[in-house]
């Protein structure tokens, strides 16, 4: 048996592609995204969070759409300054003689994971990398399947504020104990999207590994130069 | 008192990023914690701070706070009172 692939799905600005076909979408920024889109139903917090976790949050909104995972699920995400941007942010409300209480607590780099494990009741296990080796992700994944967890949710994002963009893909044990060795490294030209795909590639090529069934969700923003689409 | 009803209607939307609500949809005498608008601990904080640094009223007693926040008309209510 090959792993076989879930579904694929990659939102630009401008266009969201799904398995079902192609939606033409003008605008350039999270903003934009007509959410009813992308989430089955509107979540009040979402205005709340910093552009890493509406990124994320946006992912796997995709990854998860139309199907149902256990609470047991893991979640693994990897952003490449950890929470550096909202470090950066709070000291400034802190210079401003106001600290941000919000901004505080989004300080701690777990609070990534919050954002996501309380709206899709995700309880498994998890853990938050920093950096950008996206091999990682998939790897520390793997290995939360290797200890008992039947999904994992594993992501990464660059919170880029022009380019920014997430991507997320769900791992699903279908059997057990086949070992992984995967050596994955991101080109310099190489986007998320195009990265996750050499991923299931390689896991697609790896006929000895057949424990895992995927599904992708990619959210990426694009600078729309001021065109009309 | 009207007019700072309304303009703490905006503060609040800005400063606590609810996208999804208008103005018009907050009820001046609805809860503002938990029911009403749903607001939960750090968005309690958040608005001491948004009450100090607009309007240059101190909370400092959280027991007065919780009466305070209670509604949108208590929040006004008390700035009005308490302004330098």
């Amino acid at each position: 048996m090959i792993a076989s692939i879930g579904s694929f799905a990659l939102i630009t600005p401008r266009e969201f592609i799904s398995p079902a076909g192609a939606i033409v979408h003008p605008g350039n920024s999270l903003a934009d995204i007509p959410r009813e889109s992308v989430y089955s139903e509107p979540y009040r917090h979402f205005g709340k969070m910093g552009d890493t976790e509406k990124l994320m949050f946006s992912a796997v909104s995709l990854a998860l759409k139309g199907i149902s995972i256990p609470e047991s699920t893991g979640i693994v995400c990897a952003v490449p300054n950890g929470s550096l941007t909202t470090d950066c942010a709070y000291m400034q409300s802190v210079n401003e003689q106001f600290p941000s209480p919000s901004l505080f607590a989004a300080t701690l780099p777990s609070s990534l994971i919050a954002e996501l494990a309380i709206p899709f009741t995700l309880r498994g296990p998890n853990r938050v990398l920093a950096g950008n080796d996206q091999s990682a992700v998939l790897l520390n994944a793997l290995f939360l399947i290797e200890r008992g967890c039947d999904f994992v949710v594993a992501g990464y994002v660059d919170p880029n504020p022009v380019h920014g963009s997430a991507a997320v893909i769900l791992l699903q044990q279908t059997e057990t104990h086949h070992t992984l060795h995967l050596d994955l490294q991101r080109k310099d030209s190489e986007t998320i999207p195009d990265l996750f795909g050499s991923i299931i590639a390689e896991l697609e090529g790896r006929k000895h590994f057949p424990a895992i069934k995927t599904r992708i969700g990619t959210f990426h923003i694009e600078e729309s130069h001021g065109t009309t689409h | 008192m009207e007019q700072l009803i309304e303009s703490l209607k905006v503060d609040i939307i800005d400063n606590l990023g609810l996208s999804d609500i208008s103005p018009e949809d907050i009820d001046p005498s609805a809860p503002l914690i938990g029911a009403g608008l749903g607001l939960d601990s750090i968005d309690t904080l958040e608005l001491i701070v948004l009450v100090e640094k607009k309007y240059g009223v101190k909370v400092s007693d959280i027991k007065v706070g919780k009466e305070i926040f209670s509604s949108l008309n208590s929040m006004a209510s008390y700035i009005e009172s308490n302004r330098p």
